[in-house]
């Protein structure tokens, strides 16, 4: 399935209740942007709703600097008019509930890519240990095309489940649309055909 | 900005032959223009891009002029890294240096791409006088 929407609506979409919501408990889903300024807008919008909430968020940025992904939280508000109601986000780095690591060197740190998935898990435990809601994982995958590891990323893109068991994780893969090009069509079939959701922001 | 070139050595002394060259390659257009504006007023010709795609087919026919290829590691759709291999393949004599706002990890670069010939890194955010004296540094 994917959903082509903007970034603000996909961002509203994924803390919608219920139905509507494009990332339920467990879900691990495929998101396509175009724009460094849109994918910023939606893990914004996403943190900025759900960290308050008890959620533990955790973004591996590729093209952005980490200063740039923490500036781009620190900047974001609810809206035009809004502009009072900003993220804490020391706050919520301090607490632990807010992670930001480069995720070429989480995925290429180690022979295995898993370096990401193994941050992951362990937050996953501290959030059941801690009466968390659960843990989002923004993870940018563009290091995979840059390292020219494109099977090894596929492999590891169907070793994690469509829908996680453990309903407190939600997993959000993140790719730039030039590195989406660069896959053959079966390629970005199987992709597609792998994940819970596929989004496309317009 | 468009991923178009944009081309300038109109500097103070516009009679003046340009010192050499360049072509820059950074997907984000800030970086790019504060780049070229920079190395310009500097007596540098300057081809500028932020899709690296562009900036190769705009090497492929003019190869022989460029004295030095000063690109972004990470970009989407082609890399610092890639971008440096194909404009070697083409233009041996090129030089190439890479930029990076982040850690560079040598171990990162070196298992994956062990024969890729680069001439020099710099970390961003630099200065304008850094970065003209690592190209004059390759100029000699």
């Amino acid at each position: 399935m994917l959903v082509k929407a903007s970034s603000q609506e996909i961002a509203k979409m994924m803390t919608e209740e219920k139905e509507k919501n494009v990332l339920e408990p467990g879900n691990h889903i495929l998101l396509i942007y175009d724009d460094s300024k849109k994918l910023r807008e939606i893990y914004s919008q996403y943190s900025r709703a759900l960290l308050p909430e008890n959620e533990i968020v955790l973004i591996g940025t590729q093209y952005d600097t980490i200063e740039n992904v923490k500036n781009a939280l620190r900047l974001s508000s609810g809206g035009d008019n809004d502009d009072g109601d900003r993220i804490d986000i020391e706050r919520y780095l301090n607490q632990g509930t807010l992670f930001i690591v480069d995720a070429q060197h989480r995925y290429h740190g180690n022979s295995d890519f898993r370096g990401m998935w193994k941050l992951a898990m362990s937050l996953l435990s501290r959030a059941k240990k801690e009466g968390r809601r659960g843990v989002t994982w923004f993870g940018d995958v563009g290091s995979f095309f840059g390292f020219e590891k494109i099977e090894e990323m596929i492999e590891y893109e169907l070793s994690l489940p469509q829908k996680n068991e453990e309903e407190m994780m939600k997993v959000v893969c993140c790719y730039h649309s030039k590195d989406f090009e660069n896959l053959s069509e079966s390629q970005k079939q199987t992709l597609l055909d792998h994940h819970f959701k596929s989004i496309l922001v317009e | 900005m468009s991923t178009n070139p944009t081309t300038d050595n109109n500097n103070d002394n516009s009679n003046d032959k340009p010192l050499a060259k360049l072509l820059i390659v950074d997907d984000d257009s800030d970086i790019v223009q504060v780049l070229k504006m920079g190395l310009v007023k500097n007596k540098f010709s300057v081809d500028a891009f932020t899709n690296p795609n562009d900036a190769l087919q705009s090497f492929k026919p003019n190869a022989d002029s460029y004295f030095l290829v000063l690109s972004d590691i990470r970009m989407p759709g082609l890399t610092g890294i890639q971008l440096a291999r194909k404009v070697k393949a083409i233009n041996p004599n090129v030089k190439v240096v890479l930029m990076t706002a982040f850690e560079i990890r040598d171990e990162e670069f070196s298992k994956v791409f062990p024969s890729t010939n680069v001439d020099g890194f710099v970390q961003k955010p630099i200065s304008i006088r850094e970065l003209i004296n690592k190209v004059l540094s390759l100029l000699d």
